[in-house]
């Protein structure tokens, strides 16, 4: 009898044990634990965008990628003001896909959205906020890459089973530096 | 035998722990509409804690804004709590009926403690005549926690509507 004890014991330290860890991890703006997440994040903004090293030369790729990291409650608000839920967006992308390969049929690198200066706000518990500023390229009739547009974007990432997911943004529309 | 059953329920326990996170983002109809209702009654204490330039007192931005608040403004700048209220404070004394109207508040999202919703949100201010005329529409992400049991308000992102914007592309 004194073994069932032991597995109960053993039983209550494995329910009790991951509690902690998806607790908010302690951490105060500035500190290591924050800087980290925010690189952490940061990573996970340029998967969502398919840039640098996520990087697909068809557009159907990275749809389909970003579409797979989108938590099921995902939504965005465009510059236009319109919103999105993620099944808005995965059929509007897809269904622009052919004519984005036909803009890049290399797959040139850079043509989208590029975000830089990603910065953490605030977190709370398994959610993260942070903003960037997002600049929107594409290829111009001699082939070079150009700026149409920039936005300061909200973006909202969300803790599901150990991983940082996008799930919403919020993109302001700002003049063109 | 005994331990047996003990056993049994510490299993059960388990099993049951993850399925009563999950309930958090299948609420029903009811469920929704009532907390879209609570959100609604902080947004406005929250507009009108601005209008009223309410730092320090009871419902002012003091109160309802989580200490690392901060909102993504209309022309793309970035403000913290702080610079949001001195904004507030310093911006002129407006007319009654002017100022920042929400409508049609939707709950878009629960993750854990924190809310996200949309709304549509009318910014009202006074023409040549005197006359008070909406000056701007925007589409705006606003964010709650729930803080030791009472929501209260993280941010938001305002995204104006171009007058006749075209239907959104990327």
């Amino acid at each position: 009898m004194r073994y069932l004890w032991v597995l109960v014991l053993f039983l209550l330290s494995g329910i009790l044990l991951p509690a902690p860890a998806s607790a908010q991890q302690t951490m105060t703006k500035g500190d290591k634990n924050w800087m980290e997440l925010e690189k952490v994040l940061d990573d996970a903004n340029q998967q969502w965008l398919c840039v640098g090293k996520y990087h697909k030369p068809k557009r159907q790729d990275c749809v389909n990628f970003r579409a797979s990291l989108w938590v099921d409650q995902f939504f965005e608000i465009y510059p236009s003001g319109q919103i999105a839920t993620k099944a808005d967006m995965v059929a509007s992308q897809t269904a622009g896909a052919p004519a984005a390969d036909k803009l890049n049929p290399t797959g040139i690198p850079g043509v989208g959205p590029n975000p830089q200066d990603f910065k953490l706000m605030a977190v709370y518990g398994d959610l993260a906020m942070g903003v960037d500023r997002t600049i929107f390229k594409t290829i111009d009739a001699s082939g070079n890459l150009v700026v149409t547009s920039e936005a300061r974007v909200l973006r909202i990432f969300a803790k599901e089973n150990g991983t940082w997911r996008p799930a919403s943004a919020a993109l302001v529309g700002i003049p063109k530096q | 035998m005994r331990y047996v059953r003990v056993l049994s329920l510490v299993v059960m326990a388990a099993l049951a722990l993850p399925a009563a996170a999950q309930l958090k983002t299948s609420m029903s109809p009811a469920e929704v509409a009532a907390l879209e209702k609570e959100l609604y009654e902080v947004e406005l204490k929250w507009m009108k804690a601005e209008f009223d330039k309410n730092v320090d007192g009871k419902d002012g931005m003091g109160e309802l804004w989580m200490p690392d608040f901060f909102d993504v403004l209309s022309s793309g700048q970035v403000v913290n709590k702080q610079e949001m209220m001195d904004m507030m404070v310093k911006a002129p004394n407006r007319k009654p009926g002017t100022g920042a109207f929400p409508v049609d508040l939707k709950l878009r999202a629960i993750h854990g403690n924190v809310a996200l919703a949309t709304d549509h949100t009318t910014i009202k201010g006074v023409d040549a005549n005197g006359n008070i005329v909406p000056v701007r529409e925007m589409s705006v992400l606003r964010m709650f926690v729930k803080d030791k049991g009472k929501w209260r308000v993280a941010g938001a992102g305002l995204v104006g509507i171009p007058p006749a914007a075209p239907p959104a592309s990327r």
